[in-house]
């Protein structure tokens, strides 16, 4: 697994120089591709032979095109067993950045939560640990900061999604020295830009985008939608690699992580990152055209 | 509380459609040739020995079906939909439960009361249950080899044995039967709401004709 500085060191210097796919953790200076990949229903196939080759094939695709972070939790169904079945068919590539959380009301389960997550992806030391939904938050960030202050774990972090929790969030950013914070933004849900994206441009802390598709919803409405003229200049032909543009073309956004159950769109996804991003400009423009939709 | 009702029913699943339907292929394929005999011995039993002689036939289907009930819910949920589904090992204990209730009716020394007729209700939904669900996997575009059999797959076990409720006599004891078939068949009919949408039909409405039934139908 890709540990801290150790990510970007096993690129070589010229491509660190140029990569505009890079992104670069505040706290530790760790870099991570921009777009990673999420398993929420996508990788939950159980022990289907079929489908575990299907996700070991979307895992090898996304370490192809650079890897990045693999993001999963607890509450996934058996979505940690298939990362895990990848990894070690794959053997355990290096560009992974394993991202996973820790999701229970008990306290004193975190620990032990965190044991079976490392023992399913098959690996020692996880890249980043989250806070699932802010679930006994106190407890479980205790756990996480110690984890790091021992050097068994890299980064720390919080999450939420479809805008809930906001408030708590915030203060949790304002307290805590947490490295992440993942969180939904999308091109229709935007809420974070009031008070948590500038909050975490302040305080140095990560941002993973969740939820980048609206979970399949947003290209599902947009398929056969007429793209706004900027995509052009972008160089984009659909609307998914638009979504993921603009995402990524925030500045205070780090990471999106979409989720997939296909290779082909795993490329797609990948390939947003490179080329140019919108500015600004460009930003509010895609904005009013997918308002008037 | 607040948080959780602003989750819509389809956040709450964590599967998707195309793994659940793979969950039956994979079972059929691994208790072969299983997913023949089972309907066939079910529906002959219910349906041909119970008509002909309802005394003898009754607990024989009865005990059928406890098995029916103990293997769907240790093979098929417990060990297959749970892997996917973490809801389901809460659930599938209640299979254990649904078995002991219909053994108890089949082997306690008295036996269980025949339904006076009309008993069409009862022969109906079973053989819905063991004649018609498998066939529900082509009309709907899936490979037969994904079918859901009764004995095998929760949902055409659970509609069989609402069909077995309508032909035991007494109000107290057809509910005992019904109660959680229709627990589960409404949970399955949410599910596949979520998931497809018209899959949905098939459970809800087995659970509309039972529910009907237990309302409408007379009881002593
Ligand atoms: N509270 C939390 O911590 C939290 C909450 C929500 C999400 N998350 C994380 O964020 C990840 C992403 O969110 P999500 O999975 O809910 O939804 P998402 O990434 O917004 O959408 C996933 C859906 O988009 C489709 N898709 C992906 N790439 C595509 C493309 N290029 N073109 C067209 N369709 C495409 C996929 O279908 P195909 O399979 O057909 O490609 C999939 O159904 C999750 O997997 C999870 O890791 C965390």
């Amino acid at each position: 697994m890709m540990t801290g500085a150790a990510a970007i060191c096993a690129l070589p210097r010229a491509a660190r120089a140029q990569d505009v796919t890079l992104r670069r953790i505040p706290s530790t200076g760790a870099q991570v591709p921009a777009v990673g990949l999420g398993s929420w229903i996508t990788f939950n196939v159980g022990n289907d032979p079929v489908l575990l080759q299907d996700c070991t094939d979307v895992i090898a695709a996304f370490v192809e095109e650079g890897g990045g972070m693999i993001d999963s939790s607890p509450m996934y169904g058996s979505s940690q067993d298939t990362i895990g079945f990848g990894l070690r068919r794959l053997g355990h590539p290096e560009t992974v950045f394993s991202t996973d959380k820790v999701w229970t009301n008990a306290p004193e389960d975190g620990p032990d939560q965190v044991a079976e997550t490392r023992s399913a992806w098959g690996i020692e030391r996880f890249d980043l640990l989250q806070v699932h939904n802010l679930v006994a938050w106190d407890a479980h960030l205790e756990t996480l900061f110690a984890m790091k202050a021992e050097g068994r774990l890299g980064h720390v972090g919080l999450t939420t999604s479809h805008g809930r929790r906001h408030r708590l969030l915030e203060r949790l950013m304002r307290d805590y020295p947490v490295d992440v914070v993942q969180l939904t933004y999308n091109i229709a849900d935007r809420e974070a830009e009031n008070r948590l994206l500038p909050l975490a441009r302040e305080k140095g802390i990560a941002v993973i985008a969740n939820r980048p598709f609206r979970r399949g919803a947003l290209p599902q409405a947009l398929e056969g939608r007429p793209l706004p003229g900027e995509a052009r200049e972008l160089g984009v032909s659909a609307w998914p690699q638009l979504l993921l543009k603009f995402i990524l073309s925030h500045p205070d956004i780090t990471v999106a992580i979409p989720a997939t159950t296909q290779v082909a769109h795993v490329r797609e996804n990948k390939a947003a990152a490179r080329g140019p991003l919108p500015d600004a400009a460009m930003r509010r423009r895609i904005l009013a055209h997918f308002a008037s939709l | 509380m607040g948080e959780w009702l602003s989750y819509g029913l389809s956040d709450l699943l964590l599967f998707s459609e195309r793994v659940y339907w793979r969950l039956f292929v994979l079972e059929n394929a691994a208790l072969w040739p299983l997913p023949l005999v089972a309907p066939v011995v079910l529906a002959g039993i219910g349906v041909v020995l119970h008509a002909r002689r309802p005394e003898a036939g009754l607990p024989l289907l009865l005990a059928l079906l406890a098995l029916a009930w103990l293997s769907t819910g240790w093979s098929f949920v417990w060990q297959r939909y749970a892997t996917v589904n973490w809801a389901m090992a809460y659930l599938a204990p209640l299979f254990a439960g649904q078995a002991a209730i219909l053994a108890w009716l089949a082997l306690s020394g008295s036996r269980p009361p025949v339904a006076p007729q009309p008993r069409w209700l009862g022969h109906g939904l079973l053989l819905a249950g063991t004649a018609v669900y498998p066939f529900l996997a082509p009309v709907q575009g899936r490979m037969l080899a994904g079918a859901e059999v009764a004995g095998i797959a929760p949902d055409p076990t659970a509609v069989a044995s609402l069909g077995a409720a309508f032909l035991i006599d007494g109000r107290g004891l057809r509910l005992a039967v019904l109660f959680l078939p229709a627990l589960w068949l409404g949970q399955s009919a949410l599910t596949l709401y979520v998931l497809n949408g018209p899959a949905a039909l098939s459970p809800a409405l087995a659970l509309a004709a039972a529910l009907a039934g237990a309302v409408l139908l007379p009881r002593r």
